[in-house]
């Protein structure tokens, strides 16, 4: 295994992969669980970035390089909250400069129209729930992850993760009751 | 805990990321400066921190990041601000600036990459100097802007006057003044679609700054091209869809430029000041709507056609070509327009058959003997490369006994197999 150095100067490896090699490789799927995530494409450049460089300065700590993927899921979500969390700071700081949301672009093309509505209502209920629920909520309903899994990209325990997505259903429940 | 109901489920199956192989490969090759720039980050948070802790010792070291700095997805400008009261606003994502020494005699920055605006407070007795790996340049109480681009300066002055220095030479330039450092010892490249340079040296020029009226002779061009204007004039103007999420700051629109009356002043220009500095990929998402083409000149709607398909939208450049070619029909640039919309086809569409027709029509129109032979030689190409062997054939014929010298005889040759 070829480890960065700890203070992330530049190598460019990933564990196994050189980071172009590991960039490529799992860019999309990085990009996936942000856009799930966050809800904006327009964020999406900087996070998957985000994720590769703070995955670069980080790889020396992961046990099992082959674990790369998950390493990288992991780190994704991490930022993805980190940055729900910062817009909505700047949003209450009246610092977010461009807020305009159009969740109906999340939906792929041959999404129906009814589809494309019903997506943006459902994003636009997770934008009142707490960063860490919503992404709780979005890795079991729409990424499509385990319990087992979402807790481990949460980085929590399984309770914990319970907890949070217990709160995220009952609180989508009360805004969309028939979603 | 409820589960969402089948409904909900089968539209989340919906949710994707709008990622592809050229958002890869474009985000990546920006990964290098993004890294550096979290260094920098934490290099200064850190020293802010200490700042913070050894007091207002500190207070020419340099600055803060505005508040967002962090929100580099949003449409805003980074500022640098400097403790001698100067700004440094970073005009596109991608440009890095070094600070290199900030005291009472001299601020010295470093522009690596980018495109940056520099706003200088007025001090006599401090120089201030920007230098990018081919220039110096020294101000005194000024706003300009400069960009480093493929080995080539860019500096445009809006107000005050600044000295440029490379290889032992200097320039001085003043409020309104944009150029190119070192000077181009040659006209600006052309691209691929468009004729050689020499060729546009001939009566219809490249430069979009020669309009000269033409007489439009009549030739059979002109029934095929109908073909390729259908399809340009299906094709809608850039969409919101379309728009990259990725786009940049909207800067001010420079003093440079060509002749207002060339203008529609109306609206945005901001995709002008990107499409003219050649940042294509900046300009395209703030390209003007298809409703507004009608208030475009000329100038414009074939620099919105190059931004369309140079940034890797073909087909968004079709509607403004379209409009050069059917509306501008007396102007000595619609042949090129069509010479233009040819190559698109061809090259960048795969529609050879209409193609062949855009070729058609720039002959026909154009006065320009260079570019008769040039949309000859692509119209045999066109045709070959339609399946078309017979036209192909005939037209090749025509070029070589047109051209018999022609710089393209043998490409004619291979394509009209002779």
């Amino acid at each position: 295994m070829r480890d960065a150095p700890a203070d992330g100067s530049g190598e460019s490896t990933l564990g196994p992969l050189s980071l172009e090699e590991a960039y490529r490789r799992f860019a999309p799927y990085v990009a996936a669980i942000g856009m799930r995530i966050v809800g904006r494409s327009e964020e999406l450049d900087d996070l998957v970035q985000d994720v590769f460089v703070e995955a670069t300065r980080g790889i020396a700590s992961l046990a099992a390089p082959e674990a790369i993927k998950g390493w990288l899921a992991r780190i994704a979500v991490r930022t993805a909250v980190r940055r729900l969390r910062r817009g909505r700071l700047f949003r209450a700081l009246h610092l977010q400069l461009d807020d305009a949301r159009d969740y109906e672009s999340l939906a792929s093309p041959d999404a129906t129209p009814e589809q494309r509505a019903l997506i943006a209502r459902i994003y636009t209920a997770l934008d009142r729930l707490a960063a860490k629920d919503r992404a709780a909520w979005v890795l079991r309903h729409v990424q499509g992850e385990t319990l087992e899994q979402a807790a481990e990209l949460c980085a929590c325990s399984l309770s914990t993760y319970q907890r949070r997505l217990r709160r995220a259903s009952a609180q989508l429940d009360k805004e969309l009751p028939h979603a | 805990m409820r589960e969402p109901s089948r409904q909900t489920k089968e539209a989340l199956a919906h949710v994707q990321a709008p990622w592809d192989a050229a958002r890869t490969e474009r985000t990546l090759r920006a990964l290098p400066t993004v890294r550096r720039k979290k260094q920098v980050r934490r290099a200064v948070g850190g020293g802010l921190f200490a700042a913070l802790l050894l007091g207002p010792a500190l207070w020419l070291g340099i600055v803060r990041y505005d508040a967002g700095h962090d929100a580099r997805a949003a449409h805003d400008t980074r500022q640098l601000r400097l403790a001698d009261g100067s700004s440094v606003a970073l005009l596109e994502t991608r440009t890095d600036v070094a600070v290199e020494r900030v005291d009472e005699h001299l601020v010295a920055l470093h522009l690596r990459e980018g495109r940056a605006r520099f706003e200088v407070s007025v001090r006599p007795e401090r120089v201030f100097r920007v230098r990018t790996a081919e220039v110096t340049v020294e101000v005194l109480g000024t706003i300009f802007d400069v960009e480093q681009r493929a080995g080539r300066t860019r500096v445009s002055v809006t107000r005050g006057r600044v000295a440029v220095t490379w290889e032992n030479q200097r320039a001085v330039l003043v409020a309104g003044d944009d150029r190119l450092f070192p000077p181009p010892a040659s006209a600006p490249e052309a691209s691929p679609d468009d004729p050689a340079p020499d060729e546009l040296t001939g009566p219809l020029g490249a430069s979009a700054e020669r309009p000269r009226a033409s007489a439009v002779r009549a030739h059979a061009g002109e029934t095929r091209a109908a073909t390729a204007l259908d399809v340009a004039r299906r094709e809608p103007a850039p969409s919101a869809a379309e728009v990259s999420s990725s786009a940049p700051a909207r800067t001010r629109r420079s003093a440079r430029t060509a002749p207002k009356e060339e203008r529609s002043e109306e609206q945005d220009t901001s995709w002008r000041d990107h499409a003219e500095g050649g940042d294509f990929k900046s300009a395209f998402p703030l390209l003007p709507k298809t409703d507004t083409m009608a208030t475009m000149s000329v100038a414009d709607l074939m620099l919105a056609a190059d931004a369309a398909r140079l940034s890797g939208h073909p087909r968004a450049a079709l509607p403004f070509l379209a409009r050069v070619i059917e509306v501008h029909r007396e102007d000595a640039r619609a042949p090129l327009a069509a010479f233009t919309l040819g190559g698109v086809l061809m090259h960048q569409l795969g529609l050879p058959r209409e193609a062949e027709a855009a070729y058609a029509r720039a002959r026909a129109t154009t006065q320009s003997v260079a570019l008769q032979q040039d949309a000859l030689a692509r119209q045999v190409e066109a045709a070959s490369r339609a399946g078309d062997e017979a036209l192909a054939s005939k037209l090749a014929r025509e070029y070589l006994d047109q051209y018999p010298d022609g710089r393209r005889v043998n490409a004619v040759r291979r394509f009209g197999r002779l």
